[in-house]
């Protein structure tokens, strides 16, 4: 018979969302599907506002990853007004990006990742989480906190 | 004495909020050793236990799915908190609120999609035709506002409830903190 299986949440990412995986009659994957299940409309509500407002406004479509969106809502501006930033100007957006790739790479692989490798897939939800991993490897624990 | 139970829950948000809780870098170990994080974003439990005692909730109601969720969340809850201006106000998710939700989607998903362009009806939550601040909806025992709330303000209510006291967050925190 065939069957959808349904992963609800996807946990471990940076986002929410969902997986479906269908199967055919004899058990073989027909078809897999990522939704991305969180919707809130910057495409429109942007529309009409003061230009200043969006690198702010925009770096609110994710906390995780701010700096991405101020930066891209920054280019737009900066073309908008026909504009060429200052080479130390440059410099301070990359330094920006780069800080925020090893934040968000930190918290992927200790808050979120490490657990599930340190304790394997089956174990405890109650323990294989960030806080389980303080208490059985608590300087790895430590060391994951102060990079973020 | 058994440890507190601690929830914390990614509604419509941006997840910021939940950035700034782990902002409080090294004093996480010390709330963390305190408390019973039975639900989060940070852990796998993929349904909402019973029996909470605290729960943050980040974000506001903006599909079926959240109001669902946050009715279940607040009959399993004893003090549950809104944990910046998206819960507190609705703020950003509301700010599609001056318009027609078809027409929001119609922008995202017809006008600016290159391939594909329909509006998904599957699988994803059905979107309320406005979205709205948490206590529209069930009752809240404390707003934290702030976009997002400084670590240093959720190390405060943290420390205080685990106190056993109520967080007076006069002149800590404002609206876009």
């Amino acid at each position: 018979m065939s069957q959808k299986i349904v992963i609800d949440p996807v946990t471990r990412i940076e986002g929410h969302s969902k997986i479906t995986i269908h199967l055919s009659d004899d058990g073989e994957v027909q078809d897999a599907q990522f939704h991305v299940t969180q919707f809130r409309g910057f495409e429109k509500f942007c529309e009409g506002r003061p230009f200043s407002e969006m690198p702010a406004l925009t770096g609110r479509t994710c906390g995780i990853c701010p700096v991405s969106h101020l930066m891209a809502s920054s280019k737009a501006c900066d073309a908008l007004l026909a504009v060429t930033i200052p080479p130390t100007a440059g410099k301070l957006r990359r330094i920006m990006n780069l800080a925020q790739i090893v934040q968000s790479h930190a918290l992927s692989f200790f808050h979120l990742s490490s657990p599930d490798l340190l304790f394997g897939m089956d174990a405890d939800p109650a323990q294989r989480n960030i806080i389980g991993v303080l208490g059985a490897h608590p300087s790895l624990g430590r060391d994951g906190i102060a990079l973020r | 004495m058994s440890k507190v139970r601690l929830a914390t829950v990614w509604m419509d948000g941006c997840s910021g909020c939940h950035m700034s809780l782990l902002d409080m870098d090294e004093r996480l170990i010390e709330v963390f050793s305190l408390v019973d994080l039975v639900y989060s974003p940070l852990v796998d439990t993929k349904e909402y236990p019973e029996n909470v005692d605290v729960v943050l909730i980040e974000g506001a109601v903006s599909s079926e799915e959240d109001r669902e969720k946050i009715h279940k969340i607040r009959k399993r809850s004893k003090f549950l908190i809104s944990l910046g201006d998206c819960a507190v106000t609705s703020n950003v998710p509301g700010m599609r609120n001056r318009f027609k939700m078809e027409d929001v989607e119609h922008r995202a998903y017809i006008e600016n999609a290159s391939n594909n362009q329909s509006v998904p009806r599957e699988v994803i939550p059905r979107m309320l035709p406005h979205s709205q601040p948490v206590h529209e909806h069930v009752k809240v025992d404390l707003w934290v506002p702030g976009c997002p709330p400084s670590a240093d303000t959720i190390y405060f209510v943290l420390t205080e409830l685990l106190a056993g006291r109520t967080p007076d967050l006069t002149g800590i925190t404002h609206f876009g903190a």
